[in-house]
């Protein structure tokens, strides 16, 4: 195993030819070539799960099936969400912390840094083996990303491509983990104790121990369905003596906390942006660590929110109902200390803000909807319509894309050495914003007027809603191409960034030019 | 510590070296003890549930 003291042969980055060109980027273990990697494969995945959000969309569009039929349309949702989940989202922060967590603390690379090149290069290859189910006989799975059984045990031959696919993301997430917490723990510059460490490290700190604890339960639980399925066994079969509402629990222990893998990467981005353009420290530094220290312990006993509908007892209802709320006093500490950060603050409005000030209120919208999803009572009448839908996305889209697209614009300078096009920016952010909640609001609407969410077709009464919102999403896709073109023209060329970016921005990223160098900190800064 | 013989390179480079051994060594250990942390929580919670219901 290789860690810090290993010199890292990559001086190839200057060699020429396709073969050592595509040599270096597959055998490279530099932390910020990886970092790259995963942002640039993030990036590409957004497209493959979007253009699955635009067929769903398309379908529902109006009522009666159009362009799919329901199996296909349920291959869809499926392989949307596991896509977005694992194959971009999760993907894009480990990018961000590979490229940044070594530069926050001053260290020369990540301590294990070819286990993160095989973090990396796992995932190509589990995304794939997922995709490639759309083209089997049977069709890619169909059950939802939460592969209830008995359901999903009726997968045709996708069935142990699924399987093998999440348990390769799995083992990639969790070797990313350890060396997340390896890196901190041990190659913080001197003079660096951890409450003096910058709010996104602190943040994928708690990430990385969280992704640690859920997704072994995950795999426990997948390799307990491949087992049901082809070995005998009968751990979430009645007729065998076993109980599929096991299954439930098992993966939203995982689940749950994997919401919360999610959104704190988010919240450390958020933590980093606003201070910068507000033009003053983070409000309440300590208290924002303890709030995500919280929010992370709370994440891990409130998982049966989630199975409100399946018949627990009146106690159990009651202490996850309560749990679950109980999060919105940490997640409120967050808000406010944004909040008083930006208080008499010298704000300027740069796209990096922008996109932090829209995660701010909009995240705390998909935050109400889930307090009322919290309630047991309201829950089951809520349970599986789109009003459900509609919540997860206001967590999932204005939370944690916006707060990547944040971090995206915000360390853009630092990565290529160029300033990006502000005015492009802007309209990225604005068209973004505003089809973003096009698409998701009347969705709550639908919910709460019983549309049921996984289903092709629905009932007239709910077409015009519908329509908004695919109109939308369509939108809402089509504006991510000026992302594109944003970072195409920013690697291109563009102003030169200075070392510091912004106006006094803090941390230890702005110490070093722009574009870093390949190597930084062989020599560890002190800190004072 | 002073006198010329421990400021002499060779013994820097000694130092220094020490103290990327031992680190290595503690990252090793971290590394293995998440790793063993991992697997025992993937192997043990698929144990106890063979083991805890009828199957």
């Amino acid at each position: 195993m290789s860690t810090v003291v290993d010199t890292h042969h990559d001086d190839q980055h200057a060699s020429r030819g396709l073969v050592p060109w595509l040599m270096r980027w597959i055998t490279t273990t530099n932390h910020k070539d990886i970092g790259t990697l995963y942002l640039l494969f993030a990036l590409v995945m957004f497209f493959v799960g979007g253009s699955m959000a635009m067929v769903i969309r398309a379908e529902l569009f109006e009522p009666g099936l159009q362009f799919v039929n329901p199996v296909r349309f349920n291959q869809m949702t499926t392989v949307h969400a596991l896509i977005m989940v694992f194959g971009m989202i999760m993907p894009a922060f480990v990018g961000f912390a590979n490229w940044l967590v070594p530069l926050m603390i001053g260290a020369p690379d990540m301590a294990l840094p070819r286990l993160n090149n095989w973090s990396f290069w796992l995932l190509p290859f589990a995304t794939g083996l997922l995709l490639l189910t759309l083209f089997l006989p049977g069709g890619a799975p169909a059950g939802g990303w939460t592969m209830y059984p008995p359901l999903v045990l009726q997968t045709g031959d996708a069935f142990p491509f699924l399987i093998f696919a999440v348990h390769l993301l799995g083992i990639s997430s969790i070797m990313g983990a350890i060396n997340i917490i390896v890196t901190i723990m041990n190659l913080r510059a001197p003079g660096m104790p951890l409450l003096k460490m910058p709010m996104f490290v602190w943040t994928w700190l708690i990430t990385a121990y969280l992704l640690l604890l859920a997704m072994p339960v995950l795999a426990g639980g997948v390799t307990m369905l491949l087992t049901d399925r082809f070995f005998g066994t009968s751990f979430f079969s009645a007729a065998g003596g076993g109980d599929p509402v096991l299954f439930q629990h098992i993966f939203w222990f995982f689940g749950h906390p994997e919401v919360y893998i999610i959104i704190l990467p988010a919240f450390g981005i958020v933590s980093e942006v606003i201070p910068t353009f507000a033009r003053k420290p983070l409000f309440g530094y300590a208290a924002m660590v303890y709030a995500t220290a919280s929010i992370a312990f709370l994440s891990l006993v409130v998982w049966a929110h989630h199975m409100f509908t399946t018949g627990m007892p009146l106690a159990g209802q009651l202490f996850f109902m309560l749990t679950t709320m109980i999060i919105a006093v940490p997640t409120g500490v967050k808000i406010f200390n944004w909040t008083a950060t930006l208080w008499k603050g010298s704000l300027t409005f740069e796209t990096p803000m922008l996109y932090a000030l829209a995660f701010l209120f909009l995240f705390t919208l998909g935050g109400f909807s889930g307090l009322m999803l919290a309630l047991v009572a309201a829950d089951i009448q809520y349970h599986d319509t789109y009003f459900v839908v509609a919540h997860f996305h206001y967590v999932l889209v204005p939370g944690a894309v916006f707060g990547a697209f944040a971090g995206a614009y915000y360390w853009m300078p630092k990565w290529t050495g160029h300033m990006y096009d502000e005015k492009l920016g802007k309209l990225h952010f604005w068209l973004t914003a505003i089809f973003t909640n096009v698409t998701f609001f009347p969705q709550h609407f639908l919910g709460l007027a019983g549309m049921p969410r996984r289903i092709p077709d629905y009932a007239p009464q709910f077409a015009d809603f519908n329509m908004i919102s695919s109109l939308g999403a369509f939108g809402l896709g089509l504006s991510q191409l000026i992302f594109v073109w944003v970072v195409i023209k920013c690697i291109r060329g563009g102003p030169k960034a200075m070392a510091m970016v912004w106006d006094h921005p803090s941390g230890l990223e702005w110490t070093v030019p722009s574009p870093a160098p390949h190597h930084t900190f062989s020599e560890p800064p002190e800190i004072k | 510590m002073s006198g010329p013989s421990l400021r002499s390179p060779e013994t820097d480079a000694r130092r220094v070296g020490r103290r990327d051994a031992a680190l290595a060594a503690k990252i090793r250990g971290n590394t293995w003890l998440l790793a063993g942390f991992a697997v025992a929580f993937y192997l043990g919670y698929i144990a106890w549930n063979f083991f805890r219901g009828p199957l």
